[in-house]
Protein backbone atom coordinates (compact mmCIF):
# COMPACT_ATOMS: atom_id res chain seq x y z
CA UNK A 1 0.00 0.00 0.00
CA UNK A 2 3.35 2.33 0.67
CA UNK A 3 3.72 2.15 -3.39
CA UNK A 4 0.15 2.65 -4.27
CA UNK A 5 0.82 6.36 -5.61
CA UNK A 6 3.87 4.93 -7.82
CA UNK A 7 1.62 1.87 -9.04
CA UNK A 8 -1.17 4.45 -9.91
CA UNK A 9 1.72 6.73 -11.97
CA UNK A 10 3.10 3.12 -13.57
CA UNK A 11 -0.32 2.50 -14.73
CA UNK A 12 -1.07 5.66 -16.28
CA UNK A 13 2.20 4.85 -18.45
CA UNK A 14 1.15 1.73 -19.04
CA UNK A 15 -2.24 2.69 -20.38
CA UNK A 16 -0.88 5.56 -22.57
CA UNK A 17 1.61 3.15 -24.02
CA UNK A 18 -1.12 0.25 -24.36
CA UNK A 19 -4.06 1.74 -25.46
CA UNK A 20 -2.35 4.08 -28.14
CA UNK A 21 -0.38 1.13 -29.29
CA UNK A 22 -3.84 -1.13 -29.36
CA UNK A 23 -5.32 1.98 -31.31
CA UNK A 24 -2.58 2.34 -33.67
CA UNK A 25 -2.13 -1.30 -34.50
CA UNK A 26 -5.87 -1.55 -35.32
CA UNK A 27 -6.19 1.88 -37.54
CA UNK A 28 -2.65 0.52 -39.35
CA UNK A 29 -4.11 -3.15 -39.76
CA UNK A 30 -7.39 -1.77 -41.26
CA UNK A 31 -5.88 0.78 -43.31
CA UNK A 32 -3.24 -2.14 -44.53
CA UNK A 33 -5.69 -4.38 -45.24
CA UNK A 34 -7.23 -2.08 -47.61
CA UNK A 35 -3.89 -1.46 -49.04
CA UNK A 36 -3.44 -4.91 -49.94
CA UNK A 37 -6.99 -5.30 -51.52
CA UNK A 38 -5.64 -2.09 -53.70
CA UNK A 39 -2.19 -3.47 -54.74
CA UNK A 40 -3.16 -7.06 -55.88
CA UNK A 41 -4.96 -5.13 -58.86
CA UNK A 42 -2.53 -2.13 -58.69
CA UNK A 43 1.23 -2.92 -57.12
CA UNK A 44 2.96 0.38 -58.94
CA UNK A 45 0.96 2.36 -56.35
CA UNK A 46 2.79 0.98 -52.89
CA UNK A 47 4.49 3.98 -52.15
CA UNK A 48 1.08 5.71 -51.96
CA UNK A 49 -0.92 3.25 -49.80
CA UNK A 50 1.98 2.83 -47.57
CA UNK A 51 1.72 6.71 -46.76
CA UNK A 52 -1.57 6.04 -45.80
CA UNK A 53 -1.01 3.24 -43.85
CA UNK A 54 1.92 4.66 -41.44
CA UNK A 55 -0.36 7.26 -40.86
CA UNK A 56 -2.43 5.86 -38.08
CA UNK A 57 0.40 4.21 -36.17
CA UNK A 58 2.01 7.93 -34.94
CA UNK A 59 -0.94 7.42 -31.74
CA UNK A 60 1.61 4.54 -30.68
CA UNK A 61 4.84 6.32 -30.99
CA UNK A 62 2.33 9.96 -28.88
CA UNK A 63 1.69 6.90 -26.48
CA UNK A 64 4.74 5.73 -26.21
CA UNK A 65 6.02 9.21 -25.37
CA UNK A 66 3.95 9.96 -22.99
CA UNK A 67 4.60 7.01 -21.09
CA UNK A 68 8.58 7.73 -21.17
CA UNK A 69 8.25 11.17 -20.12
CA UNK A 70 5.83 10.12 -17.30
CA UNK A 71 8.44 7.23 -16.57
CA UNK A 72 11.17 10.04 -16.30
CA UNK A 73 9.19 12.67 -13.83
CA UNK A 74 8.95 9.76 -11.92
CA UNK A 75 12.35 8.62 -11.49
CA UNK A 76 11.73 5.10 -12.35
CA UNK A 77 13.82 5.57 -15.88
CA UNK A 78 16.57 6.87 -13.56
CA UNK A 79 16.42 3.81 -11.22
CA UNK A 80 15.40 5.87 -7.94
CA UNK A 81 11.55 6.05 -8.60
CA UNK A 82 10.19 8.76 -6.46
CA UNK A 83 7.74 8.42 -3.38
CA UNK A 84 4.78 9.26 -4.63
CA UNK A 85 1.28 9.68 -2.50
CA UNK A 86 -1.64 8.07 -4.04
CA UNK A 87 -3.34 10.96 -4.88
CA UNK A 88 0.27 12.44 -6.75
CA UNK A 89 0.17 8.61 -8.53
CA UNK A 90 -3.61 9.38 -9.78
CA UNK A 91 -2.89 12.76 -10.63
CA UNK A 92 -0.38 10.80 -13.25
CA UNK A 93 -2.60 8.14 -14.44
CA UNK A 94 -4.90 11.17 -14.98
CA UNK A 95 -2.55 13.20 -16.98
CA UNK A 96 -1.70 10.17 -18.96
CA UNK A 97 -5.18 9.31 -19.92
CA UNK A 98 -5.75 11.89 -22.59
CA UNK A 99 -3.15 10.22 -24.64
CA UNK A 100 -4.22 6.60 -23.78
CA UNK A 101 -8.31 7.24 -24.51
CA UNK A 102 -7.81 9.67 -27.72
CA UNK A 103 -4.92 8.21 -28.55
CA UNK A 104 -6.94 4.97 -29.27
CA UNK A 105 -10.31 6.20 -30.66
CA UNK A 106 -8.49 8.66 -33.56
CA UNK A 107 -5.70 5.82 -34.60
CA UNK A 108 -9.25 3.79 -35.40
CA UNK A 109 -10.97 6.09 -36.84
CA UNK A 110 -8.15 7.41 -38.69
CA UNK A 111 -7.55 3.78 -39.84
CA UNK A 112 -11.17 4.08 -41.53
CA UNK A 113 -10.49 7.12 -43.00
CA UNK A 114 -7.58 5.73 -44.32
CA UNK A 115 -8.51 3.05 -45.62
CA UNK A 116 -11.63 4.53 -47.11
CA UNK A 117 -8.80 7.04 -48.75
CA UNK A 118 -7.13 3.93 -50.22
CA UNK A 119 -10.57 3.04 -51.80
CA UNK A 120 -10.78 6.61 -53.21
CA UNK A 121 -6.99 6.20 -54.80
CA UNK A 122 -7.95 2.46 -55.71
CA UNK A 123 -10.20 4.41 -58.61
CA UNK A 124 -7.89 7.75 -59.03
CA UNK A 125 -4.41 7.91 -57.72
CA UNK A 126 -4.26 11.71 -58.22
CA UNK A 127 -6.63 11.61 -55.10
CA UNK A 128 -3.75 10.76 -53.07
CA UNK A 129 -2.95 14.25 -51.03
CA UNK A 130 -6.78 14.72 -50.77
CA UNK A 131 -6.61 11.47 -49.34
CA UNK A 132 -3.86 12.14 -46.94
CA UNK A 133 -5.12 14.96 -45.92
CA UNK A 134 -8.61 13.35 -44.71
CA UNK A 135 -6.50 11.33 -42.78
CA UNK A 136 -4.26 14.02 -41.12
CA UNK A 137 -7.45 15.62 -39.99
CA UNK A 138 -8.31 12.90 -37.33
CA UNK A 139 -4.58 13.30 -36.18
CA UNK A 140 -5.31 17.06 -34.85
CA UNK A 141 -6.92 15.34 -32.00
CA UNK A 142 -4.24 13.06 -30.74
CA UNK A 143 -1.90 16.12 -31.40
CA UNK A 144 -3.61 17.65 -29.00
CA UNK A 145 -4.44 15.01 -26.53
CA UNK A 146 -0.29 14.52 -26.68
CA UNK A 147 -0.11 18.09 -25.66
CA UNK A 148 -2.12 18.27 -22.43
CA UNK A 149 -0.74 14.65 -21.44
CA UNK A 150 2.41 16.21 -21.37
CA UNK A 151 1.79 19.50 -20.18
CA UNK A 152 0.09 17.71 -17.15
CA UNK A 153 2.85 15.04 -16.74
CA UNK A 154 4.95 18.29 -16.66
CA UNK A 155 3.18 20.52 -14.07
CA UNK A 156 2.92 17.49 -11.19
CA UNK A 157 4.22 18.53 -8.21
CA UNK A 158 6.66 15.49 -7.27
CA UNK B 1 -18.62 -9.91 -38.32
CA UNK B 2 -16.68 -6.54 -38.23
CA UNK B 3 -17.59 -3.76 -41.19
CA UNK B 4 -13.91 -3.13 -41.21
CA UNK B 5 -13.19 -6.80 -42.44
CA UNK B 6 -14.23 -5.19 -45.52
CA UNK B 7 -11.67 -3.04 -46.23
CA UNK B 8 -9.65 -5.37 -48.60
CA UNK B 9 -12.47 -6.37 -50.42
CA UNK B 10 -13.82 -2.95 -50.88
CA UNK B 11 -9.91 -1.62 -51.55
CA UNK B 12 -9.76 -4.36 -54.09
CA UNK B 13 -13.14 -3.84 -55.88
CA UNK B 14 -12.84 -0.19 -56.37
CA UNK B 15 -9.15 -1.14 -57.96
CA UNK B 16 -11.02 -3.45 -60.59
CA UNK B 17 -13.69 -1.10 -61.53
CA UNK B 18 -11.26 1.88 -62.38
CA UNK B 19 -10.37 -0.66 -65.20
CA UNK B 20 -13.60 -1.32 -66.20
CA UNK B 21 -14.29 -0.21 -69.70
CA UNK B 22 -14.99 3.82 -70.08
CA UNK B 23 -17.73 5.00 -72.81
CA UNK B 24 -14.82 5.97 -75.35
CA UNK B 25 -13.80 2.43 -74.87
CA UNK B 26 -17.58 1.24 -76.12
CA UNK B 27 -17.37 3.87 -78.88
CA UNK B 28 -14.33 2.59 -80.44
CA UNK B 29 -15.50 -1.02 -79.85
CA UNK B 30 -18.29 -0.67 -81.90
CA UNK B 31 -16.24 1.06 -84.34
CA UNK B 32 -14.35 -2.34 -84.96
CA UNK B 33 -14.97 -4.59 -88.21
CA UNK B 34 -14.23 -7.56 -87.25
CA UNK B 35 -14.05 -9.57 -83.54
CA UNK B 36 -10.36 -10.32 -84.13
CA UNK B 37 -9.52 -6.37 -83.69
CA UNK B 38 -12.20 -6.21 -81.02
CA UNK B 39 -10.80 -8.94 -78.66
CA UNK B 40 -7.27 -7.44 -79.39
CA UNK B 41 -8.44 -4.38 -78.42
CA UNK B 42 -10.20 -5.87 -75.02
CA UNK B 43 -7.11 -7.94 -74.67
CA UNK B 44 -5.30 -4.38 -74.20
CA UNK B 45 -7.88 -3.10 -71.68
CA UNK B 46 -6.81 -6.17 -69.60
CA UNK B 47 -10.54 -7.96 -70.12
CA UNK B 48 -8.30 -11.44 -70.52
CA UNK B 49 -4.82 -12.32 -70.12
CA UNK B 50 -5.57 -15.79 -72.14
CA UNK B 51 -5.35 -16.90 -75.60
CA UNK B 52 -9.07 -16.69 -75.98
CA UNK B 53 -10.04 -16.07 -79.62
CA UNK B 54 -13.59 -16.72 -80.02
CA UNK B 55 -16.61 -14.77 -78.44
CA UNK B 56 -17.99 -17.26 -76.21
CA UNK B 57 -14.50 -18.24 -74.91
CA UNK B 58 -13.55 -14.41 -73.95
CA UNK B 59 -17.00 -14.04 -72.52
CA UNK B 60 -16.87 -16.93 -70.20
CA UNK B 61 -12.93 -16.40 -69.07
CA UNK B 62 -14.27 -12.79 -68.10
CA UNK B 63 -16.93 -14.30 -66.03
CA UNK B 64 -14.83 -16.38 -64.50
CA UNK B 65 -12.40 -13.78 -63.69
CA UNK B 66 -14.85 -11.76 -62.21
CA UNK B 67 -16.35 -14.69 -59.56
CA UNK B 68 -12.54 -15.64 -58.86
CA UNK B 69 -12.10 -11.86 -57.80
CA UNK B 70 -15.15 -12.01 -55.51
CA UNK B 71 -14.24 -15.52 -54.30
CA UNK B 72 -10.81 -14.09 -53.34
CA UNK B 73 -11.76 -11.02 -52.14
CA UNK B 74 -14.83 -11.55 -49.75
CA UNK B 75 -14.57 -12.15 -46.30
CA UNK B 76 -17.65 -14.36 -45.65
CA UNK B 77 -17.98 -16.57 -48.99
CA UNK B 78 -21.87 -17.73 -47.58
CA UNK B 79 -22.55 -13.57 -48.85
CA UNK B 80 -21.42 -14.42 -52.65
CA UNK B 81 -24.91 -16.59 -52.27
CA UNK B 82 -27.36 -13.79 -53.40
CA UNK B 83 -25.56 -12.97 -56.22
CA UNK B 84 -25.56 -16.63 -58.06
CA UNK B 85 -29.03 -16.78 -56.46
CA UNK B 86 -30.69 -16.85 -60.14
CA UNK B 87 -28.26 -18.91 -61.73
CA UNK B 88 -28.81 -21.31 -58.60
CA UNK B 89 -32.60 -21.74 -59.85
CA UNK B 90 -32.12 -21.66 -63.50
CA UNK B 91 -30.25 -24.28 -62.95
CA UNK B 92 -32.89 -26.16 -61.26
CA UNK B 93 -34.87 -25.61 -64.02
CA UNK B 94 -32.15 -26.68 -66.38
CA UNK B 95 -31.92 -30.39 -63.71
CA UNK B 96 -35.78 -30.79 -64.04
CA UNK B 97 -35.57 -30.71 -67.68
CA UNK B 98 -32.21 -32.82 -68.07
CA UNK B 99 -33.89 -35.51 -65.85
CA UNK B 100 -36.58 -35.77 -67.69
CA UNK B 101 -35.40 -35.93 -70.96
CA UNK B 102 -32.29 -37.93 -70.00
CA UNK B 103 -29.92 -35.11 -71.23
CA UNK B 104 -26.35 -34.36 -69.77
CA UNK B 105 -27.03 -31.73 -66.82
CA UNK B 106 -23.46 -30.64 -67.66
CA UNK B 107 -23.62 -28.48 -70.61
CA UNK B 108 -26.75 -27.04 -68.90
CA UNK B 109 -25.39 -25.28 -65.95
CA UNK B 110 -25.10 -21.68 -65.28
CA UNK B 111 -22.06 -20.14 -63.66
CA UNK B 112 -21.56 -18.72 -60.96
CA UNK B 113 -23.01 -21.06 -58.81
CA UNK B 114 -23.36 -21.88 -54.80
CA UNK B 115 -23.87 -25.50 -56.06
CA UNK B 116 -21.20 -28.14 -55.89
CA UNK B 117 -20.85 -29.43 -59.53
CA UNK B 118 -18.60 -31.96 -59.59
CA UNK B 119 -21.04 -33.47 -56.46
CA UNK B 120 -24.24 -32.46 -58.71
CA UNK B 121 -24.68 -35.56 -61.13
CA UNK B 122 -24.44 -37.98 -58.61
CA UNK B 123 -26.98 -36.66 -56.13
CA UNK B 124 -29.59 -36.19 -59.71
CA UNK B 125 -29.12 -39.55 -60.45
CA UNK B 126 -30.54 -40.70 -56.83
CA UNK B 127 -32.64 -37.55 -57.24
CA UNK B 128 -31.33 -36.61 -53.90
CA UNK B 129 -32.43 -33.59 -54.59
CA UNK B 130 -31.36 -31.64 -50.70
CA UNK B 131 -28.01 -33.08 -51.46
CA UNK B 132 -27.78 -31.65 -54.89
CA UNK B 133 -29.72 -27.89 -53.92
CA UNK B 134 -29.17 -27.64 -50.22
CA UNK B 135 -31.68 -24.95 -49.10
CA UNK B 136 -33.21 -25.20 -53.05
CA UNK B 137 -33.75 -29.02 -52.76
CA UNK B 138 -37.38 -28.64 -51.91
CA UNK B 139 -38.04 -26.30 -54.71
CA UNK B 140 -36.09 -28.89 -57.18
CA UNK B 141 -38.24 -31.43 -55.84
CA UNK B 142 -41.61 -30.17 -55.52
CA UNK B 143 -40.66 -29.00 -59.16
CA UNK B 144 -39.36 -32.40 -60.12
CA UNK B 145 -42.49 -34.12 -59.07
CA UNK B 146 -45.06 -31.41 -60.43
CA UNK B 147 -42.86 -32.40 -63.82
CA UNK B 148 -43.59 -36.16 -63.74
CA UNK B 149 -47.11 -35.96 -62.43
CA UNK B 150 -48.26 -33.11 -64.79
CA UNK B 151 -46.15 -33.23 -67.44
CA UNK B 152 -46.61 -29.38 -67.59
CA UNK B 153 -43.32 -27.57 -68.18
CA UNK B 154 -44.74 -24.23 -67.40
CA UNK B 155 -46.08 -25.39 -64.02
CA UNK B 156 -42.63 -26.42 -62.72
CA UNK B 157 -41.18 -23.08 -64.39
CA UNK B 158 -43.67 -20.94 -62.25
CA UNK B 159 -42.65 -23.30 -58.90
CA UNK B 160 -39.19 -22.66 -59.42
CA UNK B 161 -39.60 -18.80 -60.43
CA UNK B 162 -42.07 -18.10 -57.80
CA UNK B 163 -39.40 -19.77 -55.35
CA UNK B 164 -36.63 -17.41 -56.77
CA UNK B 165 -38.32 -14.79 -56.27
CA UNK B 166 -39.45 -15.61 -52.24
CA UNK B 167 -36.02 -16.28 -51.75
CA UNK B 168 -34.94 -12.88 -52.97
CA UNK B 169 -37.58 -11.12 -51.10
CA UNK B 170 -36.76 -13.07 -47.92
CA UNK B 171 -33.18 -12.18 -48.33
CA UNK B 172 -33.48 -8.76 -49.29
CA UNK B 173 -35.81 -8.37 -45.85
CA UNK B 174 -33.30 -10.25 -43.75
CA UNK B 175 -29.98 -8.77 -45.10
CA UNK B 176 -28.51 -5.62 -42.41
CA UNK B 177 -26.77 -4.02 -45.57
CA UNK B 178 -29.24 -1.34 -46.79
CA UNK B 179 -27.89 -1.20 -50.33
CA UNK B 180 -28.16 -4.73 -51.17
CA UNK B 181 -31.63 -5.15 -49.54
CA UNK B 182 -32.70 -2.71 -51.98
CA UNK B 183 -31.62 -4.73 -54.83
CA UNK B 184 -32.87 -7.90 -54.04
CA UNK B 185 -36.20 -6.08 -53.71
CA UNK B 186 -35.71 -4.74 -56.99
CA UNK B 187 -35.10 -7.98 -58.43
CA UNK B 188 -37.99 -9.65 -56.96
CA UNK B 189 -39.91 -6.66 -58.07
CA UNK B 190 -39.13 -6.16 -61.31
CA UNK B 191 -39.60 -10.26 -61.66
CA UNK B 192 -43.06 -10.25 -60.12
CA UNK B 193 -43.85 -7.07 -62.79
CA UNK B 194 -42.67 -9.10 -66.01
CA UNK B 195 -44.63 -12.18 -65.17
CA UNK B 196 -47.72 -9.85 -64.09
CA UNK B 197 -47.39 -8.30 -67.29
CA UNK B 198 -46.63 -11.46 -68.89
CA UNK B 199 -49.53 -13.36 -67.69
CA UNK B 200 -52.06 -10.17 -68.68
CA UNK B 201 -50.75 -10.12 -72.26
CA UNK B 202 -50.90 -14.31 -72.67
CA UNK B 203 -54.70 -14.03 -70.80
CA UNK B 204 -53.73 -16.11 -67.76
CA UNK B 205 -56.78 -16.98 -65.39
CA UNK B 206 -56.90 -15.91 -61.73
CA UNK B 207 -55.41 -19.05 -59.95
CA UNK B 208 -52.62 -18.95 -62.86
CA UNK B 209 -51.66 -15.44 -61.69
CA UNK B 210 -52.03 -15.87 -57.92
CA UNK B 211 -49.30 -18.74 -58.23
CA UNK B 212 -47.09 -17.58 -60.46
CA UNK B 213 -46.46 -13.77 -58.71
CA UNK B 214 -44.60 -14.09 -55.45
CA UNK B 215 -43.71 -11.96 -52.64
CA UNK B 216 -43.08 -8.09 -53.24
CA UNK B 217 -41.12 -5.51 -51.05
CA UNK B 218 -41.78 -2.17 -52.32
CA UNK B 219 -44.90 -3.18 -54.27
CA UNK B 220 -48.12 -4.38 -53.21
CA UNK B 221 -48.81 -8.53 -53.97
CA UNK B 222 -52.11 -7.99 -53.67
CA UNK B 223 -52.74 -5.23 -56.01
CA UNK B 224 -50.57 -6.59 -58.20
CA UNK B 225 -52.57 -9.63 -58.34
CA UNK B 226 -55.83 -7.87 -58.67
CA UNK B 227 -55.07 -5.56 -61.20
CA UNK B 228 -53.23 -8.40 -63.44
CA UNK B 229 -56.47 -10.05 -63.36
CA UNK B 230 -59.01 -7.41 -64.08
CA UNK B 231 -56.63 -7.17 -67.19
CA UNK B 232 -53.63 -4.78 -68.83
CA UNK B 233 -55.17 -1.26 -68.00
CA UNK B 234 -55.69 -1.63 -64.69
CA UNK B 235 -52.17 -3.40 -64.44
CA UNK B 236 -50.71 -0.37 -65.99
CA UNK B 237 -52.52 1.93 -63.84
CA UNK B 238 -51.28 0.08 -60.48
CA UNK B 239 -48.08 0.69 -61.93
CA UNK B 240 -47.88 4.16 -62.38
CA UNK B 241 -48.54 4.81 -58.78
CA UNK B 242 -45.24 2.77 -58.05
CA UNK B 243 -41.77 3.53 -58.13
CA UNK B 244 -41.94 1.44 -61.55
CA UNK B 245 -43.50 3.45 -63.79
CA UNK B 246 -41.24 4.43 -65.98
CA UNK B 247 -39.92 0.81 -66.45
CA UNK B 248 -44.31 -0.15 -67.20
CA UNK B 249 -44.22 2.26 -69.94
CA UNK B 250 -41.21 1.19 -71.73
CA UNK B 251 -42.39 -2.79 -71.57
CA UNK B 252 -45.41 -1.14 -73.63
CA UNK B 253 -43.52 -0.26 -76.07
CA UNK B 254 -40.76 -3.19 -76.06
CA UNK B 255 -39.82 -5.89 -73.69
CA UNK B 256 -36.10 -5.39 -74.04
CA UNK B 257 -36.06 -1.12 -73.50
CA UNK B 258 -37.79 -2.91 -70.24
CA UNK B 259 -35.11 -4.89 -69.70
CA UNK B 260 -32.49 -2.61 -70.44
CA UNK B 261 -34.39 0.14 -68.10
CA UNK B 262 -34.09 -2.85 -65.50
CA UNK B 263 -30.55 -3.16 -65.77
CA UNK B 264 -29.68 0.97 -65.60
CA UNK B 265 -32.04 1.10 -62.73
CA UNK B 266 -30.37 -1.86 -60.42
CA UNK B 267 -26.95 -0.41 -61.46
CA UNK B 268 -28.50 3.03 -59.82
CA UNK B 269 -29.61 1.23 -56.61
CA UNK B 270 -25.82 -0.87 -56.46
CA UNK B 271 -24.12 2.35 -57.13
CA UNK B 272 -25.76 3.95 -53.68
CA UNK B 273 -22.63 2.38 -52.39
CA UNK B 274 -20.02 4.29 -53.84
CA UNK B 275 -19.35 6.44 -50.86
CA UNK B 276 -19.20 3.06 -48.58
CA UNK B 277 -15.90 1.61 -47.62
CA UNK B 278 -16.60 -1.21 -45.59
CA UNK B 279 -19.89 -3.42 -45.92
CA UNK B 280 -20.56 -5.76 -48.89
CA UNK B 281 -22.98 -3.49 -51.09
CA UNK B 282 -19.57 -2.46 -53.23
CA UNK B 283 -19.16 -5.84 -54.17
CA UNK B 284 -22.90 -6.32 -55.50
CA UNK B 285 -22.50 -3.23 -57.06
CA UNK B 286 -19.20 -4.09 -58.74
CA UNK B 287 -20.99 -7.44 -59.76
CA UNK B 288 -23.65 -5.96 -61.31
CA UNK B 289 -22.02 -3.16 -63.13
CA UNK B 290 -19.13 -6.05 -64.49
CA UNK B 291 -21.71 -8.44 -65.48
CA UNK B 292 -23.49 -5.56 -67.39
CA UNK B 293 -20.42 -4.97 -68.97
CA UNK B 294 -19.70 -8.14 -70.07
CA UNK B 295 -23.03 -8.38 -71.71
CA UNK B 296 -22.92 -5.46 -73.42
CA UNK B 297 -19.69 -6.52 -74.91
CA UNK B 298 -21.24 -9.46 -75.83
CA UNK B 299 -24.16 -8.21 -77.67
CA UNK B 300 -21.48 -6.02 -79.59
CA UNK B 301 -19.05 -8.49 -80.34
CA UNK B 302 -22.06 -10.46 -81.69
CA UNK B 303 -23.73 -7.74 -83.89
CA UNK B 304 -19.84 -7.53 -85.21
CA UNK B 305 -19.10 -11.23 -85.82
CA UNK B 306 -22.76 -11.16 -87.86
CA UNK B 307 -21.68 -8.12 -89.88
CA UNK B 308 -18.49 -9.36 -90.67
CA UNK B 309 -19.88 -12.84 -91.96
CA UNK B 310 -22.55 -10.72 -93.98
CA UNK B 311 -19.95 -8.58 -95.26
CA UNK B 312 -18.25 -11.67 -96.25
CA UNK B 313 -20.82 -13.25 -97.67
CA UNK B 314 -21.77 -10.50 -100.15
CA UNK B 315 -18.25 -9.80 -101.45
CA UNK B 316 -18.29 -14.27 -102.17
CA UNK B 317 -21.65 -13.06 -103.92
CA UNK B 318 -20.01 -10.34 -105.79
CA UNK B 319 -17.27 -12.53 -106.94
Amino acid sequence: MNNLGLFFAILGAAFAAGFAGIGSARGVGIAGEAGAGLLTEKPELFGKVLILQILPGTQGLYGFIVALLLLNRIGLIGGTPAMLTWSQGLTFFAAAMPMAIAGYFSAVYQGRVAASAVSMIAKDSSQTAKGMTLSALVETYAVLALLVSILAVFNIAV
Amino acid sequence: MRDTNYAYCVARVRAAESKMLSEDDFSRLKGFKNTFEAIRFLKEKGWTSSDKDNIREVISFEKENLWKLLNESVPDKNELGVLCTLNDFFNIKAAVKCLLTDTPFENYIMMPTTLDVALLKDNLLKRDFYAAFKDKGETAEKAYNTAVKSESGQSTEIIIDRAAIDYMARYGENIDDKVTSKVCSFISDTSNIKIALRCVLTGKDESFINEAIGLCRSLSREKLVASAIKGKDELYAYLDTTAYKDGAKLFEKSFSDFEKWCDERLIEIASESRYTSFSFSPVCCYYYKKLTEIKNVNMILSIISAFSESVERQGEADV
